[in-house]
């Protein structure tokens, strides 16, 4: 089997386990991780467009939960994985199927999606429903986004700023409005350390009792992202020549390189030259699969 | 720490350089001369650290010279000099003098192609080679270096040699260089060089 090939199939069953998470009665296990909704959905329009089953269930939550997206998130998020299109062919469906109306679905073209009534959801106390509980609880915006995080991480974690504002995918004004507001409420604590306020939640904090243990919480856009690349890089190089693959491949694999540590992903080795890169840069690829499946990270 | 290029080598880098030339759908025509010219067709076994460009062949077989590498095409050559740890300038441009001074007459007639994908590459002819390595030693006489050592793997005969040497004139007429030149042939075997250069 092709290494893009895995990690396709890698892709698909992991937006399936997100959707499991937030309730879509999908066979398989769900994600044990932090589920971030507007990733989620880019990802689902970008690269499940046609798998029936998980797209159904995404629309079911949508149409059903939709209140609960962020659309500038989702709208931000979608342009950084240049997924915009893809989004609005699947926005356009939403809106019709009695969904929110996220505006990019003006003028698109549907998405051959239908309801299937696969979604059911008790409450929201798992770990991997941590962000959309929160906004339940207090609002779609960043404070319960930068909350989630913040309480993904083991006690006594202190962020940088502007990692919060890169992890949630608001800016770094936003970020830091919403923070010193939390500040000064209690919610947060943030002490200047160096040139950059590191921010956290008191150990003590009854928020707490939203994530008792500290879930895994990968930077899914960013995750999402390299994936998406490296398969369009596949479908790009699937009939190009040898010479032309080696480097194609090593160009996408070194402007990866900052996303790539975002994302927490393995790193290509750049290390090996000539037709051996090519083996090294599928091995890789199969590594990026092999992090997809492993439902804890 | 790049290694120079053996015949293989080169061949693989320009097979490279031609696949990633035909994916982004970009078409050159280059006249190598040189030492990448001797290596490719294994007249020497040394390797060389770069290939030499004398210009770029058009449709119409008229050679312009070139005074530094399209970008498309400098970019490719950068990015397989990347991936295959090559020299970042294994492939660049030669002696713009040569174009601008003259190339021996009948210099297109014999050039021979080699394709690599969207890269075609002609390959200066043994004779013009003959000019180019004896100009280059008798530059370099009294030292006698690889120009020489090609000049000799060539094995030039004694007519090719004079005709060279009156090619090379004409790029630098002066009384020192005519010198040197005779030297160079006199190092090679031919008799009474100076008089017979008229």
């Amino acid at each position: 089997m092709r290494a893009s090939t895995s990690l396709r199939r890698a892709s698909i069953d992991r937006i399936a386990a997100g959707w499991i998470a937030l309730g879509g009665q999908l066979e398989g296990d769900p994600d044990a991780t932090l589920v971030d909704p507007e990733a989620l959905i880019a990802v689902t329009a970008e690269l499940a467009r046609d798998e029936d089953r998980i797209l159904g269930v995404a629309l079911d939550w949508c149409v059903a939960y939709g209140d609960a997206v962020n659309s500038a998130r989702l709208r931000r998020i979608a342009r950084t994985m240049d997924a915009t299109a893809a989004l609005a062919s699947f926005a356009v469906v939403v809106s019709a199927s009695g969904g929110p109306k996220w505006s990019e679905g003006a003028g698109a073209t549907p998405m051959a999606a239908s309801l299937r009534g696969k979604v059911a959801v008790r409450d929201l106390s798992a770990p991997a429903r941590l962000v959309w509980r929160l906004r339940s609880a207090f609002g779609v915006n960043a404070r319960a986004d930068i909350l989630a995080l913040l309480l993904s991480c083991p006690a006594g974690t202190e962020m940088r700023v502007a990692d919060i504002a890169r992890r949630t995918g608001f800016s770094k004004r936003n970020a830091a409005l919403a923070i010193e507001s939390m500040r000064l409420a209690g919610v947060v604590e943030a002490d200047r350390k160096g040139n950059a306020d590191r921010v956290s939640i008191p150990v003590d904090s009854p928020l707490r009792a939203f994530l008792p243990r500290p879930v895994a919480a990968p930077d899914w856009a960013s995750r999402w992202t390299v994936a998406i690349e490296m398969l369009r890089l596949a479908e790009r190089l699937a009939d190009a020549p040898d010479g032309a693959v080696i480097v194609e491949e090593r160009l996408a694999a070194e402007s990866l390189g900052p996303r790539l540590r975002d994302a927490g992903l393995p790193r290509p080795d750049l290390t090996v030259r000539g037709s051996a890169f090519a083996a090294s840069f599928d091995a890789w690829i199969g590594a990026l699969a092999a992090v997809l499946s492993d439902l804890a990270q | 720490m790049t290694q120079p290029i053996d015949r293989t080598g080169l061949d693989g880098a320009l097979a490279a350089l031609g696949d990633v030339l035909a994916y982004r759908g970009e078409l050159y025509e280059i006249v190598l001369v040189g030492g990448g010219d001797l290596v490719l067709r294994g007249i020497v076994s040394r390797p060389t650290k770069d290939a030499d460009i004398v210009g770029q062949r058009l449709g119409n077989g008229r050679i312009v010279p070139l005074r530094r590498l399209p970008d498309a095409l400098a970019r490719a050559v950068s990015e397989v000099a990347d991936a295959h740890d090559l020299a970042p300038d294994w492939l660049n441009v030669g002696p713009e003098s040569l174009l601008e001074l003259g190339l021996p007459a009948g210099f297109e007639n014999r050039l021979t192609a080699r394709h690599y994908g969207g890269l075609t590459v002609w390959l200066a002819g043994l004779y013009d080679l003959v000019c180019f390595k004896l100009y280059a030693a008798a530059d370099h006489w009294p030292s006698q270096d690889r120009h020489l050592d090609d000049l000799r793997a060539l094995r030039p005969t004694e007519a090719d040699l004079l005709s060279s040497a009156r090619w090379s004139m004409t790029h630098d007429p002066s009384p020192a260089f005519r010198g040197q030149l005779a030297a160079v042939l006199a190092h090679l075997g031919v008799e009474d060089a100076d008089a017979r250069l008229d």
